[in-house]
């Protein structure tokens, strides 16, 4: 079977790149290849991960200088064009700042940066999480400062009539309500989609829970569900 | 060409909280008899921008706050242009 090649990008100040790639290489047997910021090319590429960390040391706003480097107008196409890019926490925040998706990440409401696992439901309805059952609650670790989700209330209706949602923080039993929202997110968002769905970004860090070794594997599913999209 | 002074002012919109500024109030009260409120927090950046005249150095302003030093999600801004010698 045909091998997915996926591309992590590569930024001053990121520090998940190497996990990302390794779930990829040696969990997923896929090929998988960094991609410098100041690159161009990203042609012939199954999926683009844009990972953790604190490109350009959060100057500015988180993900602001990121958005502005070369790579970007090539992802702005790659995207335009239909290809898979997942953005996960400074990725994600790179996203809303590339303007790929709608929105801003905030501030935490507590002030404090927050590292720990937390429940999400999941919406399977997305390329991303097919391989996951419709409201799966999943544990998935956090690691941020600004990852409090903010949008106006016009994009929040269009975000919910798009089933754009991904993922929400959760109590274990799935409800989403103020206590089981770690940040203060607007209706607990951990991750969404564009409307096209061809582009994720998500607050989580999935690839930190891809290995049956660290005990858990519920963010293997996202990786999965990628590989399926594009078996199919 | 000429040279034009920027002074951008940058804050958060009102809808949007701001931690620093709510931050700031909160610690208000170790300080006695000082009655202070309503802070918000923002950033001002300054650059020069050489443009032809001053409504081009205006548009070229806007477009770099827009594309780039602002995020208008979640922030506004103002700036005045002065001429600098060039």
């Amino acid at each position: 079977m045909r091998k997915n090649k996926f591309a992590v990008l590569n930024f001053p100040g990121s520090n998940c790149e190497k996990d990302c790639h390794f779930v990829i290489e040696h969990i997923l047997k896929q090929d998988c290849k960094y991609i410098w910021h100041e690159e161009t090319d990203i042609n012939n590429v199954d999926c683009i991960i844009i990972p953790g960390g604190f490109s350009y040391g959060d100057y500015l706003r988180t993900g602001s200088i990121a958005a502005q480097s070369k790579i970007a107008k090539s992802l702005k196409k790659y995207s335009r064009q239909g290809g898979t890019i997942i953005g996960i926490c400074n990725g994600f925040q790179i996203l809303t700042e590339l303007k790929l998706l709608p929105g801003t990440l905030l501030r935490n409401r507590s002030l404090n940066f927050i590292c720990k696992e937390v429940n999400l439901v999941v919406n399977n309805k997305s390329r991303f999480t097919s391989k996951y059952n419709h409201n799966q609650v999943v544990k998935v670790p956090i690691a941020h400062a600004e990852g409090n989700y903010f949008a106006s209330s016009t994009i929040q209706k269009e975000l919910i009539k798009n089933n754009q949602i991904i993922f929400s923080y959760c109590d274990k039993d799935g409800n989403i309500n103020n206590s089981s929202n770690p940040n203060g997110s607007l209706n607990g968002i951990a991750g969404i989609t564009n409307k096209e769905g061809n582009v994720l970004g998500m607050m989580p860090h999935p690839e930190r829970v891809s290995e049956k070794v660290f005990g858990n594997i519920d963010g293997l599913g996202v990786f999965e569900s990628i590989l399926d999209f594009h078996k199919n | 060409m000429a040279l034009y002074k920027i002074n951008l002012e940058i804050m958060p919109i009102q809808s949007v909280l701001d931690p620093q500024g709510e931050a700031i109030e909160v610690s208000l009260k170790n300080l006695d008899k000082i009655k202070a409120s309503n802070f918000r927090v923002g950033k001002r950046i300054e650059f020069k921008v050489e443009a032809p005249n001053k409504e081009k150095c205006k548009e070229i302003t806007n477009k770099l706050c827009k594309d780039f030093l602002v995020n208008e999600v979640i922030e506004k801004y103002t700036f005045t242009i002065k001429n600098e010698k060039k």
